[in-house]
């Protein structure tokens, strides 16, 4: 007989007591399975299942990463249009702590309304570029016009805008406008995007030290697999290539830039 | 009954996920509804405590569940309720748990 048969969690776990199988029929009272086997299992299998997540994301691991050198010497804003409360919500849990963690100071706004926000963002994105040789701006916001807010500042201000990133639809060709204003760099979707599988990849390369353009050839990447994912899980309903064509990103201005290059 | 309280752990590990689940559809609203009751300075660190509590929760009651169905039950018995209740209840705890750790950009 088995020295010990089980273990009990009414003695409190891991405490092994002699009490047989509980669920045992007849003479089939042998133990399915060592208590530390049984331990093993139960604690490689969801590592494997963290494993299997992780492929499916698409994307590596950053762990403990560290900042690129120059936070000191960058701010950032970002600005959610009016959604629903699930992608305000979404939007802000992902990006709010990698702005922190990457720029000196950092401002999100999320719009209750279209044209909210307005006078907060001007004002801080002139608190920034006083402050700040280099300003990043993320457009979190279906096809927009927040060119429009920054317009009326100072030329020299201006110039101290460095990237900016639009998720809006259609909003591409604002590129050159946002240059002419006096960014350094500019990314931005062609058609109908579906940015936020871009956004995901772009954010998390780019603030990890790639440069735009390999940020830019990650994002695309990244959401190609995603949008291939999507067809082969909906059999076909959404097609990979009509949505990249109207998702792919691309990038005007240096696309050489770094997020540890702080010159404006 | 009590005998068989161990199987009841691994249905009781899946139903546990409706909680994220539930956390999940209403959070946006409380924050970001038309009439939000949760300030937007809390959203973020609310949020992901909250699904790390959730994610620590399922995998604890997932492997506890898969731990004593494979001590103390046959395998025929063991096997098709660890794949039917604790792969899914674990599976939907490292997706939070990655969540997490992504949005504390700790990976």
């Amino acid at each position: 007989m088995p020295l010990l048969w089980n273990i009990s969690l009414r003695k409190g776990f891991p405490f092994v007591t002699d009490q047989p199988p509980q669920d045992t029929i007849g003479n089939h009272t042998r133990r399915p399975m060592r208590p530390g086997k049984a331990l093993a299992v139960s604690l490689l299998l969801p590592c494997l299942l963290y494993g299997s997540v992780v492929l499916l994301a698409g994307d590596r691991l950053f762990v403990f990463s560290k900042t690129p050198p120059g936070r000191e010497s960058r701010a950032a804003l970002a600005i959610r249009d009016d959604v629903i409360p699930f992608f305000k919500w979404g939007t802000l849990l992902f990006t709010r702590q990698y702005l922190r963690k990457h720029y000196a100071e950092s401002w999100y706004f999320t719009q209750a309304s279209k044209g909210d926000c307005r006078e907060e963002f001007a004002s801080a994105l002139k608190q920034a570029l006083e402050n700040y040789p280099a300003v990043d701006l993320y457009l979190l916001a279906h096809t927009n016009h927040y060119i429009r807010w920054v317009k009326d500042l100072p030329e020299e201000l201006r110039s101290r805008i460095r990237f900016v990133y639009n998720t809006g639809c259609h909003n591409e060709p604002q590129g050159k406008d946002w240059l002419a204003l006096g960014a350094d760099a500019y990314i931005g979707h062609p058609g109908v995007s579906e940015s936020p599988f871009f956004y995901f990849f772009l954010l998390r390369h780019w603030l990890h030290g790639a440069t735009l353009e390999e940020a830019l050839a990650l994002g695309n990447d990244g959401m190609h697999l995603k949008f291939r994912q999507l067809e082969w899980t909906t059999f076909g309903r959404f097609q990979a290539e009509a949505l990249m064509k109207e998702s792919r990103a691309s990038v005007v201005g240096d696309v050489g830039l770094r997020l540890g290059d702080t010159a404006p | 009954m009590k005998r068989y309280a161990h199987l009841l752990l691994a249905p009781a590990a899946l139903l546990f996920q409706t909680l994220p689940g539930a956390f999940l559809y209403f959070a946006p609203t409380l924050a970001f509804g038309k009439k939000p009751i949760m300030p937007e300075s809390w959203v973020w660190s609310v949020s992901v405590m909250s699904l790390a509590l959730f994610a620590l929760a399922g995998l604890a009651l997932a492997c506890a569940a898969s731990y004593l169905l494979l001590t103390r039950s046959r395998r025929f018995v063991a096997i098709p309720l660890i794949f039917l209740c604790c792969v899914p209840a674990w599976l939907l705890s490292v997706f939070y748990l990655h969540g997490v750790l992504v949005f504390l950009v700790w990976v």
